[in-house]
Order: C-alpha cells, then sequence, then structure tokens
C-alpha cells in the first residue's frame, strides 16, 4: 500500500475485485503464483463484525435504511450505486442508460441478489436458432465442468430439473417455498406458467469446509458474516489471499490504463491512488481486466499500444459496443387472501425461493429471446417507507380511506404480508448501436480519467417481449385476485420496460469470438491482439441470455485462471 | 499478507485523507466534500467517507424550528399515540436534511399550513395552543382523503405525509415492530410455513418437490451427489 516506486513484476495484475477478478486471482494465486489486484474501493470483509450490516435494526440507522447514499437502502452492502460523486458519466441524446458501480472490494458481489443460473446450450449458440445477435466461439458443453467446479466450491442450492436450456447442476437441496410464493406458483400454473424451485448462490447444506450454513436472515444484499451466500470477498479474494500464492491487494486505487511495450505486450497497469491523488504504476507479466464490462471498455478504451490508436485491442472497433443489459420490469398487487396473516419467521434466504425459468418456444411467438419470472412478497422486516401504500389497501378492500390511530394500525397490521409482487428479467439482443464510448467532450472523472458516454436504445424485440410479459405477469395476479399497484403501462410508458442498466446485468463490450475483425478477445477470452491481456468479467459476453450472468463470468473465469497457468508454464506467454 | 493489518493500513490512512480537496463531483448541488476512502461511524455498519462525512455534517445543522419541532411533536402523536418514543420528530429532522427535495418543504410548509389555519379558525391560535378536541376537529376534515377526488386540499396533502412519516417512523422502531408482529431477524431455521397457515389458504407442497427440499436436520452433514448431481444425503 506504501509502495512509491514498485520495480516488483507481479506474474499478473488483475484489476478489480468482484466475481471474474475474484475468480482469476484465487485461481492464480492457489497456483502459487504472484499477483496484484488493484481495487477502486476500500478493503471489504463481511466476516468482520466491525463492517456488517446484517442483523442490524432499521432504527440503528438515522435515516430507517432509506437508500439516500445506497440505491438499496442503508444497510445495502455495496458502496456506490448509479451515481457517484466524482465519477460522472454522459449519455446520448434520448439514452437513459444508468451505470451501477460499486467501489469495494468484491464489487457488486457483495449485494447482489444470488440468483445464480447457467446458460444453457442454446444461449451460447443463439445466433444458430433465430439468426440474430452472435453465437458464442465456444459451446455449453465445454463450459459445463467450470460451471460443475463452481457449483462445488461455492455452493447454490435448486433442482434438476432436465430441462433442455436451464441445465442440471450439482444442487444443494432448496429451501420449502413462503406462503406467498406457493400461491404464486399454483395461480401461475393454472395460467400455464410453470415454476421451479429457485437457484441461488447460498449455502442451505454443507458444501465443503470454507462456507458457513445459512441462517435465514433473508439479507444476503448486506453480505454475510457466515459466508453462507456468494461474496467474491469472503469467497475468492480473501481466500486467495490466504492462499499458496502472494496476493498484493491495491485498495482505493482507480486504474487508469494498461501501459504496453512497442510490440503491443502489456508491461503492467498505472492507477491513481485514492490516497494521494498520484498515479503509479506497477508492472506484471500478464494483465486481467476485470473492472466490470463498462469500467473494462474505458481501461481498453483509454489504453494504446502502438498501431492501437482507437483503444488497446479495439482494431475490429468493437471494443464498447453490444453493449445490452437484461430486460426488466415488475408488477405488484394487493392480494386480499393473505390478509390478517399468522405472524412467524418468513425471512427465509435472501432472495426468492422459487422462479418461473422461460417456458415457451420463441419460434412460435413474436420476439426473439425469452425471460424468467422472480417474485416477491412476504412477512418482512420494516424499514423507510414502510406503510406508504396504506391508502391504496384501504381502498382495495373498502375500509374508509385514510384515518390516523389505533385504527390505522390495525389496518395496517391487518395487510401486513399481503403485498406481492413479482419481475420479469429477460434476455436483450446485443446491438451493435448500443455502446460506450470515451465521452468526446474530453470530461474526466476527479481521478482525471476520461469518462464513458452510453449510447443505448431498446428495440420492438424487447418491447414486444415487455408486453408479453405484462399480460403474463398480470394473468397471474388476476388469477391470484390481486388488487394491481398500477395500470397496464402502454406503448408511450414503454411497456414498463426498465431503463437499461437496471437491473445491473451490463455485458458485451469486448465480446469474444474467433473473428478479430468482428470481436475483442479469442474464446479464452485474451485481446486479439495482445498476447498477454485477457478479460474475465462481462465483457466478454457474445451474447447475454435470460439468467443472470455471475455463474457464467465464474465459469469461465475459473477456465481462463487455469489456461493462464498453464500458458505461463509452457512459457507462451 | 494480513488482511487485518491492510485493513488497519487503510483506516488509518482514512484519517490522513478524510479532508482531502473540495467536490469536483458531477453534482453542484452537493457541496459534501469527497473523499474516496473509508472512514467509521458508530452504529450501523461501515460506511464510507463520503457518508460518514455527509452524516456529520447534517447532524451539525439544524433544520426545523423548536416552533415546528413541538408542532411535530403533538401532530405526530395524534397520527399514532406516543409515536413521539419512536423518535418521530427526530427522524423528520434528518431527513428534511437528508433528502431535503423529499421532505423539508413538504413538512415545513405542512406545518406553516396547519398553523395558518389553526390560527383562523381558532382565534389566532397555533396548532400547539388548541384543546384536544379543537385538533381533533382540525384533523378530522385533512385525514380522510376522498379516493375518488380528481383535486386534493394542502391540509389532505400534507396530512398523508405526516402519516406517512409517522407510520415509517413507528413501524422501523422496537414498539412498532412488536406491534405488527415481526419476529425475524434473527438466527431462524427455514422450514416452510407452519401446516395451519397451509391449511387455512388451502395449499399444499408439490409431491415433486417435498423430498428433495433441505432437511434441516442433516443439513450440517457434508452434501454428497452422484456423478449426475443428483444428492445422495439429502
Amino acid at each position: 500500500m506504501q509502495i512509491k516506486e514498485n520495480a516488483k513484476e507481479y506474474d499478473a495484475i488483475i484489476v478489480g475485485s468482484g466475481a471474474g477478478g475474484g475468480m482469476t486471482a484465487r485461481r492464480l494465486a492457489e497456483n502459487g503464483l504472484n499477483i496484484a489486484i488493484i481495487e477502486a474501493g476500500p478493503f471489504f470483509d463481511p466476516t468482520d463484525k466491525e463492517m456488517a450490516t446484517q442483523l442490524r435494526w432499521p432504527w440503528e440507522s438515522p435515516r430507517r435504511g432509506a437508500s439516500t447514499t445506497r440505491p438499496f437502502g442503508d444497510f445495502n452492502a455495496a458502496f456506490g450505486g448509479w451515481d457517484i460523486p466524482g465519477e460522472p458519466y454522459t449519455t446520448f441524446p434520448g439514452t437513459d442508460f444508468q451505470w451501477f458501480r460499486s467501489r469495494m472490494l468484491g464489487g457488486r458481489t457483495n449485494h447482489w441478489g444470488r440468483i445464480s443460473l447457467r446458460f444453457g446450450p442454446d444461449d451460447f449458440k443463439h445466433y444458430d436458432k433465430d439468426g440474430i445477435g452472435a453465437n458464442w466461439p465456444i459451446t455449453y458443453d465445454e463450459v459445463k465442468p467450470w460451471y460443475d467446479k463452481v457449483d462445488k466450491l461455492i455452493g447454490i442450492f435448486g433442482t434438476n430439473e432436465g430441462l433442455p436450456n436451464d441445465p442440471d447442476g450439482f444442487f444443494l437441496p432448496p429451501p420449502k417455498p413462503r406462503l406467498h410464493e406457493m400461491l404464486v406458483a399454483k395461480h401461475a400454473k393454472n395460467v400455464g406458467v410453470p415454476f421451479v424451485p429457485s437457484r441461488l448462490s447460498i449455502v442451505t447444506k454443507k458444501v465443503n469446509d470454507e462456507r458457513g450454513l445459512c441462517f435465514y436472515c433473508g439479507q444476503c444484499s448486506r453480505s454475510c458474516m457466515v459466508k453462507a451466500d456468494f461474496s467474491s470477498s469472503s469467497a475468492l479474494v480473501i481466500p486467495a489471499m490466504n492462499s499458496a500464492g502472494h496476493v498484493d491487494l491495491y485498495t482505493d486505487s482507480m486504474a487508469r490504463e494498461v501501459i504496453t511495450d512497442s510490440t503491443g505486450r502489456a508491461t503492467g497497469v498505472s492507477y491513481v491512488s485514492k490516497e494521494d491523488r498520484r498515479e503509479y504504476t506497477i508492472k506484471g507479466k500478464v494483465v486481467v481486466l476485470a473492472a466490470g464490462a463498462c469500467e473494462t471498455a474505458r481501461l481498453l478504451l483509454n489504453s494504446r499500444a502502438p498501431g492501437q490508436e482507437q483503444g488497446l485491442g479495439n482494431g475490429s472497433g468493437v471494443v464498447g459496443r453490444y453493449l445490452h443489459d437484461s430486460t426488466g420490469l415488475n408488477v405488484s398487487g394487493f392480494v386480499p387472501s393473505l390478509m390478517d396473516r399468522q405472524r412467524y419467521n418468513e425471512d427465509g434466504v435472501g432472495g426468492l425461493h422459487v422462479y418461473a425459468p422461460w417456458w415457451l418456444d420463441n419460434r412460435k411467438l413474436d420476439f426473439p429471446r425469452g425471460y424468467h419470472i422472480e417474485v416477491w412478497g412476504g412477512l418482512g422486516m420494516p424499514s423507510y417507507g414502510f406503510g406508504g401504500s396504506l391508502l391504496e389497501m384501504q381502498r382495495a378492500v373498502g375500509e374508509r380511506v385514510g384515518g390516523y390511530g389505533r385504527k390505522m394500525l390495525d389496518d395496517m397490521n391487518r395487510y401486513y404480508g399481503a403485498h406481492v409482487g413479482m419481475a420479469m428479467r429477460g434476455e436483450s439482443v446485443a446491438m451493435y448501436e448500443n455502446h460506450c464510448e470515451i465521452d468526446p467532450s474530453g470530461q474526466v472523472d476527479e481521478w482525471g480519467i476520461p469518462i464513458l458516454r452510453f449510447n443505448y436504445k431498446w428495440t420492438d424485440y424487447e418491447y414486444k417481449q415487455a408486453q408479453h410479459a405484462q399480460q403474463t405477469l398480470r394473468g397471474i395476479m388476476d388469477d391470484m385476485g390481486a388488487e394491481l399497484i398500477s395500470p397496464e403501462p402502454g406503448k408511450e410508458q414503454e411497456y414498463g420496460l426498465l431503463a437499461p442498466g437496471q437491473i445491473i446485468h451490463e455485458v458485451g463490450t469486448a465480446r469474444m469470438g474467433d473473428d478479430p475483425k468482428t470481436s475483442v478477445t479469442d474464446k479464452w477470452g485474451k485481446l486479439h491482439e495482445s498476447p498477454n491481456v485477457f478479460i474475465s468479467d462481462a465483457a466478454v459476453f457474445s451474447s447475454q441470455a435470460d439468467k443472470n450472468p455471475t455463474w457464467t463470468i465464474l465459469a469461465l473465469a475459473w477456465r481462463q485462471g487455469e489456461h493462464i497457468v498453464e500458458e505461463l508454464k509452457k512459457m507462451n506467454i | 499478507m494480513d488482511r487485518r493489518k491492510t485493513l488497519k493500513t487503510i483506516l488509518g490512512g482514512a484519517v490522513g485523507t478524510a479532508f482531502i480537496g473540495g467536490s469536483v463531483g458531477c453534482n453542484p448541488d452537493n457541496p459534501a466534500p469527497v473523499s474516496a476512502t473509508e472512514a467509521e461511524t458508530e452504529g450501523y455498519g461501515l460506511r464510507t467517507a463520503y457518508e460518514a462525512e455527509r452524516e456529520e455534517q447534517l447532524r451539525s445543522e439544524r433544520f426545523f424550528s423548536d416552533h415546528e419541532t413541538e408542532t411535530l411533536v403533538v401532530l405526530g402523536n395524534i397520527i399514532i399515540p406516543d409515536v413521539e418514543e419512536s423518535g418521530f420528530s427526530e427522524l423528520c429532522e434528518f431527513m428534511a436534511k437528508d433528502q431535503p427535495a423529499a421532505h423539508a418543504t413538504r413538512l415545513r410548509g405542512g406545518l406553516a399550513w396547519l398553523n395558518a389555519e389553526s390560527s383562523r379558525r381558532f382565534e389566532g391560535k397555533p396548532f400547539t395552543e388548541l384543546d384536544d378536541d379543537q385538533r381533533i376537529e382540525l384533523v378530522d376534515e385533512i385525514a380522510y382523503p376522498d379516493p375518488e377526488a380528481k383535486t386534493q386540499s394542502a391540509g389532505v396533502r400534507f396530512f398523508n405525509f405526516a402519516r406517512y412519516m409517522a407510520m415509517t417512523c413507528y413501524y422501523t422502531s422496537r414498539q412498532g415492530i412488536n406491534d405488527l408482529g415481526y419476529v425475524g431477524n434473527q438466527a431462524n431455521v427455514w422450514d416452510g410455513p407452519p401446516q395451519e397457515v397451509l391449511d387455512k389458504h388451502g395449499l399444499a407442497y408439490d409431491p415433486k418437490w417435498l423430498p428433495l427440499y433441505v432437511d434441516q436436520s442433516k443439513r450440517a452433514e457434508q452434501v454428497q451427489w452422484d456423478e449426475q448431481g443428483n444428492i445422495i444425503n439429502t
């Protein structure tokens, strides 16, 4: 941390400590390598009680858990959000792209939903199925062994359903569903939507000696002090630091660019220390970028090598291109049959216990890609805003609207646990025009690093999918007898589609492929144009699926880590 | 590398860097000093230095006058009996500074409306000087919004917001959580809803999955799979 001029040459420098960087770090360190990790935020260890927000009560926060500085509430483990002071980004006119960053050890893995879905065979070859987008240069069968390893190392619960495009795995037994989840599943079945046990990276049964057992507080978003959820900090980076290799962790260090020699070979990475605002350079034989898809693209675009004036590895011109996020929309309502509920501890795991994987055939529909359905509700812990829908609920059941005093509290107590919602999370199609680039106005962030500008528009592919999802989710709610909170949004409201970036699954900005003219990396995630620069985050995704990206990031990073070790041994790098 | 040592290094570093520079952030309306290294604040888990400094600044400011605070206390205790014991006026004060766009003018303007209305109707008396019947007479006129109405009066709008703040305050306090009957936020072993709850709602586990759910009595036993990933010791 105190190093000013560092003459040491690491075997590898990893930029970023989230899912991709964490897994790469652990694979390389456990193989005895000498590595550096550059992380833009502070150290964070979920198991450190001084740091933990888990099991704290809402009254411990002066804002009662409100989301003033943390978009998902005051106890959420993510340091950061869509807007970070001093680290702006811009958008093209008409674009509302929102870029979530979490500046801390483990990055966004400290707070995410732990929904851990393998991609299926079709997801790697979607172009072959429908002629849209691009195939990956690899198949499910090539990635399967790595998914299996991730399952066994980190732990994920679920059930083997034998579904063609939602593959089986090495699952821990799932928890029983909550009451509202059973109700949703029943009514979804009535309208032809099958729900199954969800697949979350939460340890429900002992998986190995290093992971803890879930104690059902429902707070994975606060990062788990007993390591029963997957956070890259506690599950990957800290174990790497305790392994056979040597790990130097450079926290509060904002990577600026990849340094290359006259041949385009990387020799190191420069970063700005947030402690003294000065720039430093460290040297390494291999550079692995895992800063998050858009931050990784920014690093490449801000780096230069001889003959690579448009950004390192950007001879194809597609660095930053094909940016895509999952689609998302939410529907919620008040379910009168869930009034007057008996009280019991229904916290469960930190997420849904059931979900609906994509169940239809797109060849019979007017949109090309699918979506899955998530569900929420139950007897959860109150936080800022609790009771905010009192008037709507009184109206829904024909009570006199408004009031105060004991009668009002009795009303609220009757409604507690009757508010149920569902979320659609779908696959969008990667488009060349949707991209990030260095803002041409010359604007920099507070570290002096040129910032990103985004261009992103949904297409009819996504709008038609959203229309379908609105009708499906509302159909399930209607069958439950729910009073919906808001009317069905039409075209003017973009069918309720959330802005790109809001689902925080952005991928594709340095996609892998066999052809260097149309892709940035080869099938190992190595830049086509540099012999020793790799990418181990979701930038390499040739296409997203209707799945959350983390499990695929982890599987690919593990596979890549072993490849880097082999190549170093063979002196190929 | 010793991670505890690393942590101390960073926390030590934060002392020296906590007040670096002024804001060069993207939000010119936000005057909070910006530094990026972490610092500790007491009470509710690790805060970033930005958050800790921002909170310290907010706590050093005072938004409501004594009379405004007094009015909040009286009104709050009408909306929910003894809600002041759950920290009502303190929460309003903090939120007015923490999220001013959503809270400051709505609360201050609403209190001013309340006192003006009180004064107009009750011989120049502010709300706090009314007797109980007079307070209730005034409150009853603004506490029951017409859900079909196309317009909303200032009084109804203010009372809706005051009610929202009181509800949030109460149900995020120990008293309110006990009243609500929330019994979580502690170590637990989840084994599905109680059987009588399932019976009441006419729900039953799908027999296909019932044998696959985690057997909580065996959760500490190391999982074993066959080669296809089927658990052989659920």
